[in-house]
């Protein structure tokens, strides 16, 4: 497997050298008596500065929730929607997709985790039941509804944390694991940040590389190397 | 030419009125795609630019059907056939289906 040579690769070396050698500062979890890359574990990053995330009060949650509703019918073309009590509110993006799966699958269309914590039919519904399928994804939506900041376009300073955490751990995290890194070169923070929304056509997802692993080897790594920051660091939940 | 003009500014009114009155219509990208030479399965990656519901199909099966993330990938269990993917802000650049595993 051929690795990247380019200058990029010597950044992201750079920045995998400086944080071994932080020792107590390292923001994640590396073994200071064995700084070899292999230990690193994405899944312990914090961020050096935490962000601010939204808040919301009840009942701007329960608006938000009824909208969010409304448009989701719109779009699965029911006519008339059932009224559905919400169960309660998941208040992690992990916490929501376990629950929409679960409640999935106990209605009758199987649904799993894969990998990266997103749910996928298993089997997948066949299309003569599309009208059942979209009443049960409604219903499962109504009564396990997601906090709105979970479901709020990413603000810029979740953007700069994602930078962040691609930067600072997921891709020395898949360069200490030897997974061929993505090509292409690597937009600063900043042109990310502010052309994310404005030139979505060159958006950089650099977990991409993560599903060119054969099956055997994308467990392990996406769960050393996730793909995405911790929810509490991301959502605040 | 005055009334011209007045048809034209009517034309335009009406088709605005009518913009605005519209419901959002999920955007689709759909094909067709034969992975069996190979033996690979068919595979859809779907990707929008606003967070909504995201989904995608194939051979009229769903196959996944998410919410919060701006785009997914999956591999279907047939090998060949036609493919479509949704959502109300889909980018379609970002959005097509490929071959997954299988020899050459």
């Amino acid at each position: 497997m051929r690795l990247r040579t380019s200058p990029t690769r010597w950044v992201l070396t750079a920045i995998l050298a400086v944080t071994v050698l932080g020792g107590c500062n390292a923001p994640f979890n590396e073994t200071p008596d064995d700084p070899t890359p292999d230990t690193i574990d994405a899944s312990t990053w914090a961020p050096s500065q935490p962000i601010s995330h939204p808040t919301y009060t009840e009942a701007e949650q329960l608006e938000w929730r009824e909208g969010w509703l409304i448009s989701m019918a719109q779009e699965s073309g029911m006519v008339d929607p059932p009224e559905v009590d919400l169960i309660r509110w998941t208040t992690s993006m992990r916490e929501y997709q376990e629950s929409y799966a679960e409640c999935s699958t106990n209605a009758g269309f199987p649904q799993t985790l894969d990998t990266l914590g997103l749910p996928y039919f298993d089997p997948p519904p066949p299309a003569s039941q599309k009208e059942a399928l979209d009443l049960v994804l409604y219903t499962c939506n109504a009564q396990y509804s997601p906090l709105p900041q979970l479901m709020d376009d990413w603000s810029p300073d979740q953007l700069g944390l994602l930078w962040d955490y691609w930067n600072e751990a997921f891709l020395p995290c898949l360069e200490a694991q030897e997974v061929e890194l993505p090509d292409g070169p690597v937009p600063s923070r900043e042109t990310y940040v502010e052309t994310f929304y404005s030139d979505p056509d060159s958006r950089w997802w650099p977990y991409e590389a993560l599903f060119s692993l054969p099956e055997d080897r994308l467990d392990p790594v996406a769960a050393m190397c996730p793909p995405y920051p911790p929810d509490e660091h991301f959502y605040g939940s | 030419m005055k009334r011209r003009l007045s048809t034209l500014a009517a034309t335009l009114l009406i088709a605005l009125l009518g913009l605005s009155a519209a419901p959002a219509l999920a955007a689709t990208e759909s094909g067709s795609i034969n992975c069996s030479a190979g033996g690979g399965k068919v595979g859809v990656r779907a990707e929008q630019q606003r967070l909504g519901a995201l989904s995608a199909t194939v051979n009229g099966s769903t196959l996944f059907s998410v919410n919060g993330y701006y785009h997914y990938s999956k591999t279907s269990l047939v090998s060949s056939g036609n493919w479509s993917a949704s959502s109300n802000t889909l980018l379609y650049s970002g959005t097509y289906a490929w071959c997954q595993g299988g020899i050459g």
